[in-house]
C-alpha cells in the first residue's frame, strides 16, 4: 500500500482516508502519482512523511482501531520523539485565567520529569500546555487538524515556530489543507492514540477536550481531569469526566504517578519573612493585591516588591487581577 | 466658536458610536474633533474596544506627537492634540470575566473578535493598565483614602520635582528592571516606559531616588499578556 499517495489523495478529494479506496478514481491518481518527487517537494519545505509502515511510526497509535495511514511532520526533533512516554494536556480555547495557568503548570512539570507533553495548539489550554513545556525546556509536540504549514490559530504562528525548532508537528493531512471543523476530532482521536494519558483541564459541557477524552478511554488509555470549581460553567465538563470516573489530577504527581515517575524537584528561591507570608497566604487560595495588602499586613509597596520577585521567580502567575501560586 | 476663554482644562467623553472624523476631526473645513476639543486635558474612551479599529488607530497619531494632520485637496489642516487618554474596557464582551459573581460566557471566536481590535501597538500606548476586580463589600465599607484634594497638592509637588531633576535609580532598582526585562514579555518601549513610570512613581512619593518599590510598582501596571490579541 503507498501510504504516501493515498494521503496525498485524500487531501486533494477533501476527504478523511485510512485505507485505500476501491474506487477507479483513487487507482488512477495512485498510477499517475511520482511518490519521489513529492517526497523532495516535502523535503524542501523541510517536512518528512512518516508512513504506517515504517518501524518507527508510534506503536501507541498504530494500536488504536483506525490510526491514520501516516503523518506529516515538521520540526527539528527525530521522530522516535512520538514513540516516548507521552500525555495529551487539553482543554476549552475560551478558558479561564486558572484554566490557563494550570495547564502551564501541568505542561512545565509534566515535561521537566521526562514526559512528553502533547496537544492540538489551539488557543487557550492547548497552547499554554505547550508554552509550559517550553519553558521547561523540553521538546514538544503538536497535532493539528490541517497542513503542518498552515500554523494554525494564526495568533499561534510564533508558538508554532518554537515548538518546531526543537519538536514536532504533525498531521495526517498533507501540507496545504486547510482547517475544517469536521477535521478536528479526527486529530483529537491521534492525540489520544499518541498518548498514554489524557488530562482535561477545563472544559464545558461540549467541549472537543471531552471527544479526545473519550477517545483515550476507547482506547484504555487513562484519563485525568483538573477538577474545577462546581459553579463554573467553564469546568462543567471536566467535572462531569471526574463524575464518571476519571481520575483526579490535583497535580503534577497524580499524572506522573501513573508512569512510575516522580516530579522534578525545584528548589524556591529565598524569599524573606514577608515573601515567605504572601506565599503561604496565596497558597490557601488566589488573591488580589489589596486583599494581600489587608490580611498580610505588609505595606503595599513593599508587598509590590514581594509579589514582583515572586512573579520572576515563577512562583506566582498574575493574571486579571488575581495573584495564584503556580508551583507545587 | 469658542467665544470664552478655557480656564479649566477640557474633559471629553466621546460615545463608542464615534466616527473618526468625530474622534480625531475631519469633514468639510475640516473642523477638529473630539481629540483635540480635549487638548491639555482629558480624553475619556469608554467601552474601549467598542470604538471602531480606525478611530482606535488614528488616536496612534496624537498619543505620538500631540498633533493631528487631516489632509484635504485645499491644503493640510494641522490640529493640537496633547490630551490624557482614559480608556475603560471589559476583560470580555459579556464583561463576566474575572468576576467571581457574574461568570464569563463569551465562545473563544467572541473573545478573539474582542480582542483584535486591541493590538499591541496601541497597548504600548499607555503608561497605566490596572485591572480593578470588583469590590467587595469590606472594601466599600473601609474608610475614606486620600482626598482628592491632598493627592492634587502630591501630584503638583511630583511635577516640580519631575521639572528640576529626575531622581536616580539605585542600583537595586536597575538589577529588578533588568531581571524582568529578561523574565517577561517586555518590548524596548515597554521598558522605557517602565523607567519613566517608576520615576513617577518615586516623584509622587516624595522619594530622592527611584528604589526597587518604585520598579516594582511600575511593573505592575504594564499591560497584562491576556488583554493581547
Amino acid at each position: 500500500m503507498n501510504e504516501l499517495a493515498l494521503c496525498v489523495y485524500a487531501a486533494e478529494t477533501g476527504s478523511h482516508l485510512v485505507s485505500e479506496p476501491q474506487k477507479a478514481g483513487y487507482k488512477r491518481f495512485v498510477r499517475s502519482f511520482d511518490a519521489a518527487a513529492y517526497r523532495v517537494g516535502l523535503g524542501e519545505r523541510g517536512f518528512r512523511f512518516l508512513p504506517r509502515s515504517d518501524d518507527r511510526y508510534p506503536p501507541q497509535l498504530r494500536a488504536i482501531h483506525d490510526p491514520p495511514a501516516g503523518l506529516f511532520v515538521r520540526g527539528a526533533a527525530n521522530v522516535e520523539l512520538l514513540a516516548r512516554p507521552a500525555v495529551a494536556v487539553v482543554g476549552a480555547r475560551a478558558c479561564s485565567s486558572y484554566g490557563k495557568q494550570v495547564a502551564r503548570m501541568l505542561g512545565r512539570e509534566l515535561a521537566a520529569a521526562g514526559v512528553v507533553v502533547v496537544s492540538g495548539m489551539a488557543r487557550g489550554i492547548d497552547g499554554e500546555a505547550h508554552r509550559g513545556a517550553l519553558e521547561a525546556g523540553e521538546k514538544t509536540v503538536a497535532v493539528l487538524g490541517c497542513g503542518v504549514d498552515r500554523d494554525y490559530p494564526a495568533a499561534h504562528r510564533s508558538l508554532a515556530r518554537e515548538i518546531a525548532e526543537a519538536g514536532l508537528i504533525v498531521s495526517e493531512y498533507a501540507p496545504g489543507v486547510d482547517p475544517m471543523p469536521w477535521r478536528f476530532p479526527a486529530r483529537n482521536r491521534i492525540i489520544a492514540g499518541l498518548t498514554h494519558a489524557t488530562v482535561v483541564v477545563e472544559a464545558r459541557e461540549r467541549s472537543g477536550a471531552l471527544i479526545t477524552a473519550d477517545l483515550a478511554l476507547e482506547e484504555g488509555r487513562e484519563v485525568f481531569a483538573v477538577p474545577g470549581e462546581i459553579t463554573s460553567r467553564l469546568s462543567a465538563g471536566s467535572n462531569q469526566l471526574l463524575r464518571l470516573g476519571a481520575a483526579p489530577a490535583t497535580s503534577a504527581a497524580d499524572v506522573l504517578e501513573s508512569f512510575g515517575l516522580e516530579p522534578a524537584v525545584a528548589p524556591l528561591p529565598e524569599l524573606g519573612p514577608a515573601g515567605e507570608g504572601v506565599l503561604a497566604r496565596l497558597r490557601d487560595s488566589p488573591a488580589t493585591a489589596d486583599e494581600l495588602a489587608h490580611v498580610s499586613g505588609v505595606a503595599a509597596a513593599e508587598l509590590a516588591v514581594v509579589l514582583t520577585e515572586l512573579e520572576l521567580a515563577g512562583v506566582v502567575a498574575e493574571a486579571e487581577g488575581l495573584y495564584r501560586v503556580v508551583v507545587p | 466658536m469658542m467665544s470664552v476663554l478655557i480656564e479649566t482644562p477640557p474633559f471629553r467623553a466621546p460615545h463608542h458610536s464615534a466616527s473618526t472624523a468625530a474622534v480625531v476631526g475631519g469633514g468639510p473645513g475640516p473642523r477638529p474633533g473630539e481629540a483635540s476639543l480635549a487638548h491639555r486635558g482629558v480624553l475619556l474612551l469608554d467601552e474601549f474596544p467598542e470604538f471602531q479599529r480606525s478611530v482606535l488607530e488614528a488616536l496612534r497619531q496624537p498619543l505620538e506627537d500631540g498633533t493631528i494632520s487631516i489632509a484635504r485637496a485645499a491644503g493640510q489642516a494641522v490640529f493640537p492634540a496633547r490630551f490624557q487618554l482614559v480608556a475603560t474596557m471589559n476583560l470580555c464582551p459579556c464583561g463576566g470575566r474575572a468576576d467571581a459573581s457574574a461568570e464569563c460566557s463569551c465562545s473563544a471566536q467572541q473573545l478573539m473578535r474582542f480582542r483584535a481590535k486591541l493590538t499591541q501597538a496601541l497597548l504600548d500606548r499607555f503608561d497605566l493598565v490596572v485591572t480593578m476586580p470588583r469590590l467587595r463589600a469590606h472594601e466599600l465599607a473601609a474608610g475614606r483614602g486620600e482626598s482628592s484634594s491632598r493627592v492634587r497638592e502630591r501630584v503638583a509637588s511630583a511635577r516640580t520635582r519631575l521639572d528640576t531633576e529626575r531622581p536616580r535609580r539605585t542600583a537595586d532598582a536597575s538589577a529588578l528592571l533588568d531581571r524582568a526585562v529578561e523574565r517577561l514579555p517586555l518590548s524596548g518601549r515597554g521598558r522605557a516606559r517602565v523607567a519613566r513610570v517608576a520615576a513617577t512613581a518615586a516623584s509622587l512619593a516624595g522619594a530622592d531616588a527611584v528604589t526597587a518599590e518604585h520598579v516594582a510598582e511600575a511593573l505592575s501596571y504594564r499591560s497584562p499578556r491576556e488583554l493581547g490579541a
